[in-house]
């Protein structure tokens, strides 16, 4: 042990002293520290040449500042990383709202930065992104602004430009975001389409106000002398090609560079280029400094391009003189839909002016032919999205309301069933992913949005709200409200919206407050609980919801979500209180609500046939929430159900499909429904198109692979399996899969290849290959593991194929010992769980029973798997033919073998997914050569070979999916030999033994093979 | 129990390992409850929840906190193994989601990679060199920075440098051969 020691200290230090010196030196200095010790030179050279490969092995994103918490702030995942520091998510726990993070790169001098931010701070516009708050922290610059969802300017800007109208939209909201900023005395030097974030909702906001020190002196000399060709999307290039003229001169800028830098910005929407361009930051200054740009097309209207020329002056005096002049002249391009910009504009400025500037007050009807309208969502329904609303106020306080309103409009809304509401949870999602409204409208399946503004001037609200077609940006309908309750207020907007887009069947619409809660405290901690709960802050909405039903105790909403939180935090008993509260006030709950409700405790209270009940309803109803598959899965699937129902399961997979047609899980979920029902087409193109859905996840692949496995083509679903394995190499069920699929081929050797953690399938493969010594090791190890994890379930799983193998081997002591176990351990598993191996215990011990030769035994176990839950056994019925088929035939009642034997079959093939000791048993029970067997009683030898080599011919017709059998080729070599067919026997000998080729010494097989082999050679 | 601990009780620190493994098992199974697309389960994003959670952090003297942090890298280490063991044998197609199931790998930054191999290979690490071991334990599954790993274990940050340097360079030469 020392000798290793001191070896390991000498590497140490050879690699430690390599390291200190240039790469060129290495070899020399290895080569002279290592001496005449070959050995230790390998060595070394190894590890040097494991290090430079490394690269970010094993490095998590250092120093991550996840999960630390910086004041009230407590830091999320890391969104980004630029020149100046990192950004992340941040969630404010005072005022529960979500921010992000700025944090300096280094600690250090910024002492300059930390003022510019101080001074940011100030700012407060709509198309500024807001800096909450500025500070150090470990010495480093943090600056805490808002959270912008979206994507940059740049990257929507496509290369012909924006559309005059957008580009005015946007030009005219970063202007008048300039000029608020320089009101305050603060500039950008930095502002540029990389720096503009445009919201779902196309809301242009300029990020980094004041936050750059633009490029210090040295940089600028280096910069606009160097040759080096330029990257075209890197930072510097970006900075420059937006750089003044004075800028490049040297000059401090002022406001009127940022003018420049609008002017620069505008030109790129309108033509999808930059103004200036050189190969090299030389090129680039020179033509920034002397070259007039290409002119902008004609397609351009005329004021727009005189606005741009006017921004892209080189003397500084010729240019606007004030953002506000760049603004106003924007808004005089004449472009209709422009208007909706200069209105949101007004609004913001002006909060309590009543104006409203609409595209057309235009009540948009179903059926119309001029105006686009909702268009059928998902589910079949015309289908509307909610988004946030901009709180105007931004007061910190009411910041909650920008998705309080948001929810308490979609509950609203979504009370008529007639209507398709996306709610916030799947849109954020979507926006979040893609950052485009009309993507989102694609994926969500909705083609209007409601997006609005919140104002508020003393106790008055004022909601605005329009309701926009996501596909181009225009408004179908508009409207206004104002007043001081705030649930009043929502249901006016309820209504107007319906009507405006002409909705029938509301009758049984109820006003927001009575299905929710009437206190705006209690609905305030209800959202702000719900949001918590949705970022994963699960003891914070906790806090939140409980503190709503303090306020409200009738609050059955709050209730639900408190159930459904508890539920999986594994607090059953509190699970079960919040449900029965919520149900106390079920009234006040909406209906989709309601039905959720009424699901989830019928569930807890074993009471499954109501919970299905209300799963139709709830599908019938509202088919487009992604819950009634998850339930429909729990409540029905063959393998894990309570209620196992393959028509019905299948009817609620097509409908929420048919609801959710981009979710790859649903999909997935659809195919495994077809699969069980044994529609193995069905299946596979669903999973096909679940792949096309979600390329980069591997669990579509490998359904896929299962379905080509159980549709009978092993080869094809090896291949697939790999293709799993390929996206996500740790996806350990494909190479279960891959495993299985191998050994169903006889490819025992590289089955055993596979690493996938399933030791009774590893287990099975040994067996099959005589390998019974490693089996039975194997199988020992998984029964310490499963036992030291208290997993029952397995644990009886690992006992049953104990006991199995042993019954092939004739040894009916263990065999019954194997039993008894299995017997023991399955008295701890739950119920549910537990039906699902009775019915395969009571066959194995009741053959294993047979060979001990105590027929009465057997029968007492055929009369046990008879009580077993007739009614759940459909799928399972077959194991109870298969145990009085055993019987009778060594009763030698052959008639009544034959009869059981021919309903001995599974209904459909073996499934092996859900309990996966439980499949591979019943796939590969040796026993399920029973025909075979009783056509050699009867003295038919042909159709007993006959019978063998169906159960050895792997494809569409084959029932189980089994591993190879080689016993089965022992079994017709045998039959051949009786027949007098000594050449064909010989042929079997020789390929059983060579499937058996690596078997444990001495199996009496292999003895009974090798005989017959000799005694055939020496005739 | 934590200040029973910085203040020299050392009993108290193998009672306090069940206790931080239940709290990021449990933190662990929230996170994965409600899956998000843009969510990932970061081992060092738990183990400072749990710390927040655990401990009053006012009242616990800095050592605490680094052994805080030595104990939760361990136990991290334990739970992402175990859920790696668990994930390569749980049912499928049965109502779980199976995109929930390969989050967790993402999660400990080892995209295409096996997390049980490397823990196998971590553990004949420590055979070799103790020290590297546990550097690697810390860094990695509990995510803390290099100065946190020096303070947990009482030495210089240039030798944590250093080990980590080689302990990722044998780790990575154990688990990629080079002529594949």
């Amino acid at each position: 042990m020392s000798g290793s020691n001191d070896r390991w200290a000498r590497v140490k230090d050879v690699f430690n002293g390599a390291l200190a010196r240039g790469v060129d030196e290495r070899p020399a200095y290895v080569a002279s520290a290592c001496g005449q010790d070959d050995g230790l030179r390998a060595e070394v050279e190894r590890l040097l040449a494991a290090h430079v490969a490394a690269g970010g092995f094993l490095e998590i994103a250092p120093p991550s500042m996840t999960g630390q918490r910086i004041g009230r702030y407590e830091i999320g995942a890391r969104l980004g990383a630029g020149g100046m520091g990192e950004v992340y998510t941040a969630r404010d726990v005072e005022l529960g709202r979500e921010v992000a993070v700025k944090v300096g790169l280094s600690p250090g001098d910024d002492s300059r930065l930390l003022r510019e931010a101080q001074h940011a701070a100030r700012l407060n516009h709509p198309h500024i992104c807001t800096v909450h708050e500025v500070g150090t922290f470990d010495g480093r610059v943090c600056i805490v602004m808002e959270r912008v969802d979206g994507r940059p300017l740049a990257e929507l800007i496509p290369p012909e430009g924006l559309a005059p109208d957008e580009a005015v939209r946007y030009g005219i909201q970063v202007a008048d975001a300039l000029a608020h900023a320089h009101r305050h005395g603060v500039t950008h030097r930095d502002l540029k389409s990389a720096n503009i974030v445009v919201t779902a909702d196309r809301r242009a906001k300029v990020l980094d106000f004041g936050l750059s020190r633009g490029l210090a002196a040295g940089q600028l000399e280096d910069a606009s002398t160097s040759r080096a060709p330029i990257t075209a999307d890197g930072a510097l290039a970006g900075t420059l090609s937006s750089m003044a003229p004075e800028l490049l001169r040297g000059h401090d800028g002022d406001a009127r560079a940022d003018i420049w830098a609008l002017g620069v910005l505008l030109y790129e929407m309108t033509t999808g280029r930059r103004p200036f361009a050189g190969a090299t930051p030389f090129e680039l200054c020179a033509s920034i400094l002397h070259e007039a740009p290409a002119p902008v097309p004609a397609r351009v209207p005329a004021a727009l391009r005189h606005a741009i020329a006017r921004c892209l002056e080189k003397d500084p005096r010729d240019r606007f003189a004030q953002s506000e002049d760049a603004c106003s002249a924007l808004e005089a391009v004449p472009l209709g839909a422009a208007a909706s910009s200069s209105w949101r504009r007004r609004v913001a400025a002006a909060a309590v002016v009543l104006v409203l500037l609409v595209a057309g007050d235009i009540a948009w009807r179903m059926g119309s032919r001029t105006q686009p309208g909702p268009g059928p969502g998902a589910a079949g329904r015309p289908a509307i999205a909610v988004l946030a609303f901009e709180n105007l106020a931004r007061g910190e306080e009411t910041s909650w309301l920008s998705t309080g309103v948001q929810s308490m409009l979609a509950t609203g809304l979504a009370q008529t069933p007639a209507l398709e509401v996306i709610a916030s949870e799947r849109l954020q999602e979507v926006i979040r992913n893609t950052g485009s409204a009309s993507e989102l409208a694609r994926r969500a399946g909705a083609r209007v949005a409601v997006v609005g503004t919140i104002a508020q001037a003393g106790a008055a609200f004022r909601l605005d709200a329009r309701v926009e077609d996501l596909t181009n940006g225009r408004i179908v309908t508009a409207t206004s409200v104002t007043g001081t309750d705030l649930f009043a207020l929502v249901d006016q907007l309820t209504t107007r919206i319906r009507d405006g887009l002409g909705v029938r069947g509301t009758e049984d619409v109820r006003p927001v407050a009575q299905v929710s809660s009437a206190s705006l405290d209690a609905y305030r901690l209800y959202s702000q609980g719900v949001d918590a709960y949705l970022s994963f802050q699960l003891d914070l909405a906790q806090r939140h919801l409980e503190e709503a039903v303090g306020i409200d105790p009738a609050f059955a909403d709050a209730y639900l979500e408190l159930a459904l939180l508890s539920g999986p935090a594994g607090r059953p008993a509190e699970r079960r209180g919040y449900l029965r509260k919520a149900a106390e006030h079920a009234g006040r709950l909406p209906e989709r609500r309601r039905l959720l409700m009424n699901v989830e405790m019928a569930r807890d209270e074993a009471r499954f046939s109501d919970a299905a009940r209300t799963l139709e309803e709830l599908l019938a109803k509202y088919p487009d929430l992604e819950a009634v598959s998850t339930l429909g899965m729990q409540l029905h699937s063959p393998v894990v159900g309570p209620m196992p129902d393959d028509e019905r399961l299948l009817g609620i997979q097509r409908r929420v499909a048919a609801a959710h047609p981009t979710s790859a899980y649903v999909r997935n979920n659809l195919a495994y429904a077809h699969l069980y029902a044994g529609h193995y087409d069905e299946a596979i193109r669903e999973l096909e198109s679940a792949v096309r859905l979600a390329p980069r996840q591997a669990y579509p692949l490998d359904g896929l692979g299962e379905a080509s496995l159980l549709s009978g083509s092993a080869a094809k679903a090896i291949e697939i399996y790999s293709r799993a394995l390929a996206v996500d190499p740790g996806f350990s069920f494909s190479r279960r899969g891959r495993a299985w699929a191998l050994g169903v081929l006889g490819r025992f050797d590289e089955a055993l290849e596979e690493d996938h953690d399933a030791p009774y399938l590893t287990a099975v493969v040994l067996a099959r290959a005589g390998r019974y010594g490693e089996a039975d090791v194997t199988l020992a190890g998984a029964v310490r593991t499963a036992r030291a994890s208290g997993d029952m379930t397995r644990l009886a799983g690992l006992h049953l194929l104990s006991a199995m193998l042993a019954v092939e081997r004739r040894q009916y002591g263990p065999a019954i010992d194997a039993c008894r176990l299995a017997e023991q351990t399955l008295a701890n598993v739950p119920d549910a769980r537990r039906r699902f191996s009775l019915g395969l215990l009571e066959l194995i011990c009741g053959v294993a029973e047979l060979t001990g030769g105590r027929p009465a035994e057997a029968r007492a176990r055929f009369e046990r798997q008879r009580r077993i839950d007739p009614a759940g056994l459909s799928g399972a019925a077959w194991w109870h033919h298969a145990l009085e088929g055993e019987i009778a035939l060594a009763e030698g009642d052959l008639d009544r073998a034959a009869a059981a034997f021919a309903r001995a079959e599974p209904p459909r093939k073996q499934f092996f997914s859900g309990l996966v000791e439980g499949s591979v048993l019943s796939n590969d029970l040796m026993l399920r050569d029973g025909v075979a067997r009783l056509a050699k009683a009867r003295g038919d030898l042909p159709a007993a070979i006959d019978a063998y080599r169906r159960l050895l011919t792997f494809g569409p017709d084959q029932r189980w999916v089994a591993v190879f059998e080689p016993r089965y080729v022992l079994e017709i070599a045998r039959l051949r030999a009786q027949r007098g067919d000594g050449a064909g026997a010989r042929a079997e000998y020789r390929r059983f033994l060579d499937l058996w080729n690596r078997a444990d010494a001495g199996l009496p097989e292999v003895v009974e093979a090798r005989r017959a082999l000799a005694a055939g050679a020496s005739r | 129990m934590l200040q029973q601990w910085s203040a020299g009780r050392p009993d108290a620190l193998e009672r306090l390992m069940p206790l931080v493994y239940g709290e990021l098992r449990r933190l662990a199974a929230s996170y994965m409850r409600r899956e998000r697309p843009d969510h990932t389960l970061q081992a060092s994003a738990l183990v400072h929840e749990a710390f927040l959670k655990l401990v009053d952090q006012r009242e616990v003297r800095w050592q605490g906190r680094a052994h805080f942090f030595g104990i939760a890298a361990q136990a991290m280490r334990r739970i992402l193994v175990d859920h790696a063991r668990a994930h390569a044998s749980a049912k499928r197609g049965a109502g779980e989601r199976p995109v929930a199931l390969d989050r967790v790998d993402v999660a400990a930054d080892m995209p295409g990679h096996d997390l049980l191999a490397l823990d196998e290979a971590l553990t004949r690490l420590t055979a070799l060199d103790a020290q590297q071991g546990r550097i690697v334990e810390l860094r990695f599954f509990g995510g803390l920075t290099m100065d946190e790993t020096a303070d947990v274990l009482r030495i210089s940050p240039a030798t944590v440098g250093r080990d980590w340097t080689l302990a990722k360079a044998w780790l990575y030469a154990e688990l990629r051969p080079p002529d594949r």
